[in-house]
């Protein structure tokens, strides 16, 4: 028994030696929180990278519904209905303006029916404005000042609803969310890279009579940290492995929550630049903890003569 | 090949436990390296296997001062010194076979050579059916054997030994010294450190004798009758 004990163990060791370890890294020496670590590292970069790319598409699906629209409002009076179809003429004529209408009484209901239900006769007896709907080619300051002027001209009474305060409302909650996502982004790889210098450190005074040896036998600089980079190397992986699983099960749920909304907000499609960036997080976490690694044993060896 | 020019010695802002140290060891040449418990060997044999920098003086060594080396070229000298320490320092994760093997894995040998070499040297020792397994598993004096083995094995061109027959009996003591003379007359430069009077007795080499962080050097050959320098200060 102990014989066939003494023998696996010896065995094993042989195995761990082939796997490059001179310095016992194999040895469970309270650094295996590492892999907690970094597949929790490895989800929450994850889910701080897909929320930022998943708000830039709703900013952008926002932003381009209202960029290049534009709503003219008449007030309800004599006549708004001939001043908003003479507006209209006006307006197609202008190069930058791709279409302008004025929205039909069915239209109105529409945008109405949350308010007062599917029963358009009662707009009959209200004193709605006429609206005038206006698509742009391209959104410019000089475009918006010649609408704002012909306006003017043809029913000043009018107000020209072009967006902006809403576009600009939004687009600061957008990117003030994508700018905390980024950052958010920063400091696991940050806390990533210096839990990982820790780590390697305190393996490092761990073994201290090892690393001393292996110098005094002539070991270079970079002989020991190969040994460090293998080892944190294959702890990354296996973070990243656990990581990954969870990453995945979590957009498997979001997928499943996705398909049962309403349609309220819009649909996140990832686009091949997004799979390249998801994909390209454990290959950043891996340069990340190899490199730390690296620096983190150069740094204490420069320490010994 | 080494030359030690007023070398001293002091840890962080203590005294100086090596002082004014001044010697040299020619090429191939054999020397014993003796004194009273506290007297600076062991400081004496770091600075010699480069584990540490002198506080003062130059140290030369195969002709390079190494005091302007850089990190790789020490590293590269070191890979031409063999240590045998007093405690043996194995690597307990290692077995007998892999302990032996690292000074060559370490200067990059490619494995297939590794393991003729490895495997020739620990039948040599004796140690042919021990390559397995691990230094827990083995005695002293095997253990002893290993370390030597691992001291030999990149046919260094200066070996150290820390009081390399402290762990054995006289009989295998006096043996072990053979093989450092067998590596001497190949070529190898010998210092060893030892308290054996019995070991000083038989060998007649030249004597680096510390007292104090003093040293003196002491030629048996020269003088057969006069009495060690150490005796004289006990």
């Amino acid at each position: 028994m102990l014989k066939s004990s003494l023998h696996h163990h010896i065995f094993s060791i042989t195995q761990h030696r082939k796997a490059g370890y001179d310095i016992p890294l194999h040895t469970r020496l309270g650094t295996e929180f590492l892999v907690l670590l970094i597949a929790l590292m490895t989800y929450l970069l994850l889910l701080s990278a897909t929320g930022s790319i998943g708000l830039g598409h709703m900013a952008d699906k926002w932003v381009s519904g209202l960029e290049n629209a534009m709503t003219i409002e008449i007030p309800a009076k004599d006549g708004a209905k001939q001043q908003a179809e003479n507006l209209v003429d006006r307006l197609k004529k202008l190069e930058s303006v791709k279409s302008a209408r004025v929205l039909t009484q069915s239209d109105m209901g529409d945008m109405l029916s949350p308010w007062l239900g599917n029963d358009t006769s009662v707009l009959a007896d209200l004193p709605l404005p006429t609206l005038v709907s206006v698509e742009l080619t391209k959104r410019t300051p000089a475009l918006t000042q010649t609408i704002q002027n012909l306006v003017n001209s043809i029913a000043p009474q009018a107000i020209v609803d072009s967006h902006e305060a809403w576009l600009v409302d939004l687009l600061k909650l957008t990117n003030g969310l994508r700018l905390t996502a980024f950052v958010v982004f920063g400091l696991i790889l940050f806390v990533t890279s210096f839990v990982i210098g820790g780590a390697v450190r305190s393996r490092m005074a761990m073994h201290q009579r090892e690393l001393e040896l292996l110098h005094t036998m002539g070991a270079t600089d970079k002989y020991i940290s190969l040994q460090f980079i293998r080892y944190i190397f294959s702890q990354t992986m296996k973070g990243l492995g656990f990581g990954l699983v969870a990453g995945m099960i979590t957009f498997i749920g979001f997928a499943i929550f996705a398909n049962q909304s309403t349609g309220t907000l819009p649909e996140l499609r990832m686009g091949q630049n997004d799979w390249i960036i998801l994909a390209s997080i454990p290959l950043l976490l891996l340069i990340i903890g190899t490199l730390t690694a690296r620096q983190t044993v150069y740094r204490v060896l420069n320490e010994m003569p | 090949m080494i030359k030690f020019e007023h070398v001293g010695l002091r840890y962080g802002i203590g005294p100086e436990v090596l002082s004014d140290i001044t010697f040299t060891l020619e090429q191939g040449s054999f020397h014993f390296l003796c004194g009273p418990s506290g007297a600076g060997k062991s400081s004496l044999m770091t600075l010699l296997y480069l584990g540490r920098k002198c506080s003062r003086g130059q140290i030369h060594m195969m002709g390079k001062d190494t005091s302007k080396l850089k990190r790789d070229e020490l590293a590269e000298l070191r890979q031409q010194i063999g240590v045998v320490f007093q405690d043996f320092r194995l690597l307990p994760h290692l077995s007998a076979f892999d302990n032996a093997a690292l000074p060559l894995r370490i200067s990059g040998v490619p494995e297939k050579k590794i393991k003729n070499h490895v495997e020739e040297l620990l039948d040599w020792v004796g140690l042919g059916d021990c390559m397995k397994r691990l230094p827990a598993t083995l005695s002293g004096g095997q253990q002893q054997r290993i370390a030597i083995a691992r001291a030999v094995i990149a046919n260094p061109r200066l070996l150290l030994a820390d009081e390399p027959t402290g762990n054995l009996d006289d009989e295998i003591g006096m043996k072990l010294m053979g093989l450092f003379e067998q590596l001497n007359k190949m070529g190898t430069t010998i210092l060893i450190a030892t308290h054996s009077t019995q070991i000083l007795d038989r060998l007649p080499h030249r004597r680096l004798i510390l007292n104090q962080g003093h040293l003196e050097i002491f030629d048996p050959t020269a003088a057969p009758f006069a009495t060690p320098p150490e005796v004289a200060h006990a």
